[in-house]
C-alpha cells in the first residue's frame, strides 16, 4: 500500500543508501575495541561477504515494486504470520531510531554541552526531524547527495592534514588475533552498517526501479558507504595504533591532533559536524520508516499526524533502553549482532526463497500495468 | 512531572484534534496506541517506577539460548 | 461558544486551500447575476448619455461634446471622455476632424446597423477602434482613457484608442543598479513595459496574454512567455490563480504576489521580482513566466528558485571567474547576516573554549561592565539597526544628514561607552547588517531569520544553532514555487552549473531542469573561440619586419 505519494529518483536513493552507511563510520567504537588495528580487515571481508546479502535486499525491492517491507511480509507470509513479523519490524525500527538518537544526544552530551540533560539535546533533534517527517520522503532525503560528497570531503581533507602522523608500522602485527575476534567483527560489520539497510527497503514504492537500475543504484551507494568506512577506520588505525582502543571516539581524537603550523587546530569541529548532519538525516530516515510502518500497520494513510508523537516516544524509548554506557558497548558486541542478525538477514532471504517457492508477485493483468506506467514524473527529482 | 503531561496535552491538541475532526477511526486508533505507550515511559520514572531497561531484557534472553559471543 | 470558535479556526487552518478554490466558484456567479440586471443600451443619444453619466457618477472631469456630422449634418452624435486622460491631438485629428469632413460618398442614407460599421472601418481615424454593446464596456472604456463615440439612433458605441497621459520616461530603476549593463529600468505605464521586454526577445514565440483583475481597479495584468519552452502546466497554473483572484484592488505587482503564491507564512518569498528588462528577459529565457502589472515598476517572474537572489544581472556580463568569486562571497555573505548573532551568542555563552584566548579576555572585558546578558544585548542591538534602516528609508531629504550622523553616534560611540553594549557586540551587528545587503531581495527574510536563530543559540549554544540551521534547511526543502522545488539547484548535480559558481557561457547549455519542460537545449557546446592571431601564419610577418619590437 502506498502511503507517500511523492517520488524519489534513483540518484537520490543511491546518495540515501551512501549516507546511510557513512553515518557508521562515525562511530566505529564497537569495531575497534575488538580488533584493534586489525579492524580494516573485517571491514572488507565483510563488505565481500555481504554481497550476497545486498542482492537479497535489491530482488525484494525489484520483485514486489509497489510494496513496502511490511507489505512484502504480508503477501509472503500470508495475514496472520505477516502482521507478527510487522510489529517486530515496527518494534525493531523504532528501536534503531531511538538507539541513534541517544547516540547524537550522548555524544553532544559528552563533547560539547556536558551540563544539560540529554533528554532535551534529543528533543530539539527530534522536533526537527518530525517537521522534515511531516512534509514526506521528498524533504528526508533531499540532501543526501549534498551530504554524502560534503562527508568525502571531510573525509579527504582529514586524512590529507594527517598525513605527517600516519605510521604504516602501526597496522602491524596483521592476522595475529584470534580467529573468533575477526568472525565477531565480521559479524558486527555485517550487522551495523551493512544490515541496517533493511529500513531502506520501506522506500520500494517512493522509489521506481528496473533490475539494472536497482543493481547499480544498491552496489554503488553500498560502494560510497564502504569506501568512507574503509579510509576513516585505517586512517584512525595509522595515526592512533594501539591506542586506539581506550577511546570511545577514535574518530574525534584523531581530528583533534590535526595540528597545522600555528593556527589550523580544532578541526575536530569538522567532526562534529559531519556527525550531526549524517545522524540527523539518519534519524530522520528511521523516524520517517517508523511512522510509515506504524501507519501501515494500521492501514491509515494519514502518517502526518503520527509522526509527532511517534518522535516523543523514540526520545522517552532511548532512555530506557540500556542503563549506562558501558552496558551498551557491551550489549552491542555480543547479543546484537545476532538479534539483529533475525531482523536484518534472516527473515530477507527466508522472505525471498518462499516468495520464489510460491512463484510470487502473481503477474498483474495488462490495465493495471498500464496504470500505473502513467505517472507524473516531472518532480521526481 | 507538569511539563511532560503539558507537553503531551499540547501533542494531543496538534495532532488529535484534527485526526477527530475528519473522523479517522484508524489513524487514530495508531495516535492512541503510541501515545498512550510514550505516556507510560515518560510518566512512569517521574512517579518514581523504575523501567526494566529493554536490551538487557533481551541480553539475557539471548545469553540463556546461547546465542551470543 | 469559546469552543466554538475555537473549533472553527482549526477547521479553517486545516482547509484553508479549498476555501480559495470555493470562492472562486460564488465570484463567477456574482457576475452572472449581475450582467443580468444591466442598463441595456438603447437607440436614443439622450438615453444613452443619461445612462453613460449615471453609471460614472456624473463626475465634472467627464466631457461630452454634441456633434453634427453628415453631409447636410442629418447625424447627431456625442464624444464621452474623461479631460487629461486622452491625446488632444488624436480626438481633433483622429476623430473629430474625419468625422465632420466626411462627405457621403454615395447617395443613399446608410441604415443605423451600417451606419456605425462604416463609421468604424472608414471613417474614424485612430489605432484601436472597437464596436461596444454594452453600457458598462463603454463606461469601461472611458475610465481607461479612450473616447466613446455614441451616435444617435444606432444600438451600440464606438470605444476608441485615445490613450495619452503624463508618463515617467525610461530612467535607470533605483533600486538595482549595476556597473555594467544595460541601464533601462520599467517604468508604471503597462505598454512601455512590455514593449521593453518585446525589444529584449524579438521572437514570435515570445506570447503575451492580458487579464483584468481588481473589481473596483481593473488593473491590466500581463503574462509574458516563451511558448514552446516554459512549462504549460505553470502557464495554465498562474492563468488559473490570476483568474480566480476575487479583490477589490491591485495596486502593485506585491498584491498580486501575496494572492498567488505557494507559501504565504513562510520567510522566503517563492516570487521573485524585478525593475530591470534584461533581467526580466533573461529569465523568460530560461523558461519562467513574466507577470507584469500596470501601475508598477516592478514585474513579477515564477517560478522562483532559492538561487535566483543570489543571481544578479552583472553576474553574466562580467568574467566568470570574478562572478564566481563574487557569487561565493555572496553566499558567504547570507550566512554572516544570518547565523552571526547567533554564533556569537552561542561562543560567548557557551564555548568560551572555541575562542582564541586574546580574543577572549577583549570578550571578558567588554562584557565587565555591561548590565545585560549577550542574548538581550543582542536583540537591543538589532532592534536599533532595524530602526535606523527604517527610519533611513522614510526620512525626507533635508534631514537625513542629521539624523544619520546622530544614529552612527548613538549605535557606535555613545551606547559603548554609556556602558549598555560591548564594542565587540556593536562591531558583530554591524558586519551583520551590511553583510545583509549583499543579497538585496533576502533581507527581508535574513532579518527575520537572525533573530529566529538567536533563541536556539541561546538556549543551547552551537548545538541549538545547527538544529536551527538543519530547521532551516528542511523549510527550504519543503518550499515548492508553482510546482518547482525551491531548492532544486542545489540537489540537481546538473544544474549547478549556475549556483556556487557561475560557468562561463558558452558552457551553459542546458536550461534548468524543473522549469523549462518545453525545450532543454539553449545551445550548442563550443570552446571559446581560437585566437586566429595566435596561429603559425603570422609567424612570418614577425619574421619579415626584422623581430617583434
Amino acid at each position: 500500500m502506498k502511503i507517500d505519494q511523492s517520488q524519489i529518483s534513483s540518484t537520490r536513493f543511491m546518495y540515501t543508501i551512501a549516507f546511510f552507511l557513512q553515518s557508521s563510520a562515525l562511530l566505529t567504537a564497537f569495531l575497534s575495541s575488538i580488533t584493534e588495528h586489525d579492524s580494516w580487515i573485517p571491514v572488507l571481508i565483510g563488505g565481500v561477504l555481504c554481497i550476497p546479502l545486498i542482492l537479497v535486499y535489491r530482488s525484494l525491492m525489484v520483485n514486489f515494486p509497489e510494496n513496502t517491507l511490511l507489505g512484502m511480509l504480508d503477501t509472503v507470509y500470508g495475514p496472520v504470520v505477516g502482521k507478527i513479523l510487522g510489529v517486530g519490524y515496527v518494534w525493531f525500527f523504532l528501536t534503531l531510531s531511538a538507539l541513534n538518537l541517544t547516540d547524537l544526544g550522548d555524544f553532544t552530551k559528552i563533547t560539547v554541552l556536558t551540563e544539560t540533560p540529554s533528554m532535551i539535546l534529543a528533543i530539539f533533534c527530534v522536533l526537527v526531524v518530525v517537521w522534515a517527517v511531516r512534509h514526506g520522503v521528498k524533504v528526508v532525503t533531499r540532501y543526501s547527495a549534498l551530504f554524502t560528497i560534503t562527508e568525502f570531503f571531510i573525509v579527504f581533507i582529514s586524512t590529507l592534514l594527517l598525513f605527517d602522523k600516519i605510521d604504516l608500522k602501526n597496522f602491524l602485527p596483521m592476522f595475529q588475533l584470534e580467529p573468533i575476534k575477526y568472525i565477531h567483527s565480521t559479524h558486527i560489520i555485517a550487522t551495523i552498517p551493512i544490515g541496517e539497510l533493511v529500513v531502506l527497503l520501506m522506500l520500494t514504492p517512493s522509489v521506481k526501479l528496473s533490475r539494472k537500475t536497482a543493481t547499480k543504484c544498491w552496489f554503488l551507494g553500498v560502494g560510497m558507504g564502504m569506501i568512507t568506512l574503509l579510509v576513516v577506520l585505517m586512517r584512525d588505525i595509522a595515526v592512533l595504533g594501539n591506542t586506539m582502543r581506550m577511546f570511545a571516539l577514535p574518530g574525534l581524537v584523531t581530528m583533534r591532533l590535526i595540528h597545522l603550523g600555528e593556527s589550523l587546530s580544532r578541526v575536530e569541529i569538522l567532526f562534529a559536524v559531519a556527525l550531526m548532519m549524517l545522524l540527523f538525516f539518519k534519524v530522520a530516515v528511521l523516524c520517517y520508516v517508523s511512522t510509515i510502518a506504524i501507519a501501515q500497520m494500521f492501514k491509515t494513510k494519514k502518517y502526518k499526524n503520527l509522526a509527532l508523537i511517534v518522535g516523543i516516544f523514540v526520545v522517552y524509548y532511548g532512555t530506557i533502553l540500556y542503563p549506562n554506557n558501558v552496558e551498551h558497548v557491551v550489549i552491542s558486541q555480543e547479543m546484537m549482532p545476532f538479534f539483529w542478525g533475525i531482523f536484518e538477514i534472516v527473515i530477507p532471504i527466508l522472505t525471498l526463497v518462499i516468495a520464489k517457492i510460491r512463484k510470487l508477485p502473481k503477474k498483474q493483468p495488462e490495465k493495471q500495468k498500464q496504470k500505473q506506467e502513467v505517472q507524473h514524473a516531472w518532480d521526481g527529482s | 512531572m507538569g511539563w511532560i503531561l503539558t507537553g503531551f496535552a499540547l501533542i494531543a491538541v496538534i495532532d488529535l484534534v484534527p485526526l477527530i475532526l475528519q473522523r479517522r477511526g484508524r489513524a487514530i486508533a495508531a495516535f492512541l496506541t503510541v501515545f498512550v505507550i510514550a505516556l507510560t515511559i515518560a510518566v512512569l520514572p517521574a512517579l518514581g517506577v523504575q523501567i526494566p531497561p529493554v536490551l538487557t531484557f533481551f541480553d539475557k534472553l539471548f545469553k540463556s539460548i546461547g546465542l551470543s559471543y | 461558544m469559546l469552543f466554538g470558535y475555537l473549533i472553527r479556526k482549526l477547521r479553517f487552518l486545516t482547509s484553508y486551500r479549498n476555501i480559495q478554490h470555493q470562492s472562486g466558484n460564488s465570484a463567477n456567479e456574482e457576475t452572472k447575476v449581475e450582467k443580468q440586471n444591466e442598463i441595456k443600451i438603447q437607440k436614443s443619444l439622450h438615453e444613452n448619455l443619461k445612462n453613460l453619466k449615471n453609471i460614472l457618477c456624473d463626475s465634472q472631469d467627464l466631457n461630452v461634446h454634441s456633434i453634427r456630422f453628415g453631409s447636410e449634418s442629418q447625424f447627431s452624435a456625442a464624444i464621452v471622455f474623461f479631460d487629461g486622460m486622452i491625446d488632444n491631438p488624436t480626438l481633433t485629428d483622429g476623430i473629430l476632424r474625419p468625422l465632420m469632413l466626411w462627405g457621403m460618398g454615395k447617395k443613399e442614407d446608410p441604415d443605423d446597423t451600417d451606419l456605425l460599421n462604416i463609421l468604424e472601418q472608414e471613417v474614424v481615424c485612430a489605432s484601436t477602434v472597437t464596436k461596444e454593446e454594452a453600457l458598462s464596456e463603454l463606461a469601461a472604456g472611458c475610465l481607461c482613457g479612450e473616447t466613446v463615440l455614441l451616435v444617435d439612433g444606432c444600438m451600440g458605441g464606438l470605444v476608441i484608442n485615445t490613450k495619452g497621459w503624463e508618463k515617467r520616461s525610461v530612467t535607470e530603476p533605483a533600486s538595482e543598479t549595476v556597473v555594467r549593463g544595460p541601464r533601462e529600468g520599467f517604468t508604471e505605464n503597462l505598454r512601455t513595459n512590455t514593449s521593453l521586454i518585446r525589444r529584449k526577445i524579438r521572437n514570435g514565440q515570445l506570447k503575451l496574454e492580458q487579464l483584468k483583475v481588481g473589481e473596483k481597479t481593473q488593473t491590466t495584468v500581463c503574462l509574458m512567455y516563451l511558448e514552446g519552452v516554459a512549462n504549460p502546466k505553470i502557464v495554465e497554473e498562474v492563468q488559473y490563480r490570476i483568474s480566480q483572484l476575487d479583490v477589490e484592488s491591485i495596486l502593485e505587482s506585491g498584491y498580486i504576489e501575496e494572492y498567488i503564491e505557494d507559501a504565504p507564512f513562510s520567510p522566503f518569498s517563492t516570487v521573485d521580482y524585478s525593475e530591470k528588462p534584461d533581467v526580466v528577459a533573461a529569465r523568460i529565457l530560461e523558461g519562467r513566466i513574466a507577470i507584469v502589472v500596470d501601475g508598477t515598476p516592478f514585474v513579477l517572474t515564477v517560478p522562483m528558485l532559492f538561487i535566483e537572489s543570489f543571481q544578479t544581472a552583472e553576474d553574466y556580463y562580467v568574467r566568470p571567474m570574478y562572478a564566481s568569486l563574487l557569487r561565493i562571497i555572496r553566499f558567504i555573505a547570507y550566512f554572516i547576516t544570518v547565523f552571526a548573532p547567533a554564533v556569537y551568542i552561542a561562543l560567548n555563552s557557551f564555548h568560551h573554549e572555541l575562542i582564541p584566548t586574546t580574543l577572549l579576555f577583549t570578550f571578558a572585558k567588554a562584557r565587565e561592565g555591561t548590565p545585560f546578558p549577550v542574548f538581550v544585548e543582542a536583540l537591543i542591538m538589532i532592534f536599533a539597526f532595524e530602526i535606523l534602516r527604517e527610519a533611513g528609508v522614510r526620512l525626507p531629504r533635508p534631514v537625513g544628514q542629521a539624523i544619520s550622523i546622530v544614529g552612527a553616534l548613538i549605535m557606535g560611540d555613545a551606547a559603548v561607552s554609556a556602558g549598555i553594549v560591548g564594542a565587540p557586540m556593536v562591531i558583530t551587528i554591524a558586519i551583520t547588517a551590511v553583510a545583509g545587503f549583499l543579497v538585496p531581495s533576502q533581507t527581508d527574510s535574513g532579518s527575520m531569520l537572525r533573530v529566529v536563530m538567536m533563541i536556539p543559540a541561546a538556549v543551547l549554544g552551537l548545538y541549538g544553532v545547527a538544529f536551527g540551521f538543519l530547521g532551516m534547511l528542511v523549510h527550504l526543502a519543503s518550499l515548492e514555487s508553482f510546482g518547482v522545488p525551491y531548492f532544486d539547484s542545489f540537489s540537481n548535480t546538473r544544474d549547478m552549473q549556475d549556483t556556487l559558481i557561475r560557468a562561463p557561457l558558452w558552457a551553459m547549455t542546458r536550461r534548468p531542469k524543473g522549469i523549462a519542460r518545453g525545450d532543454m537545449t539553449r545551445g550548442h557546446f563550443f570552446i571559446p573561440p581560437l585566437r586566429p592571431f595566435a596561429s603559425d601564419k603570422h609567424q612570418e610577418d614577425d619574421a619579415q619586419e626584422g623581430g617583434e619590437s
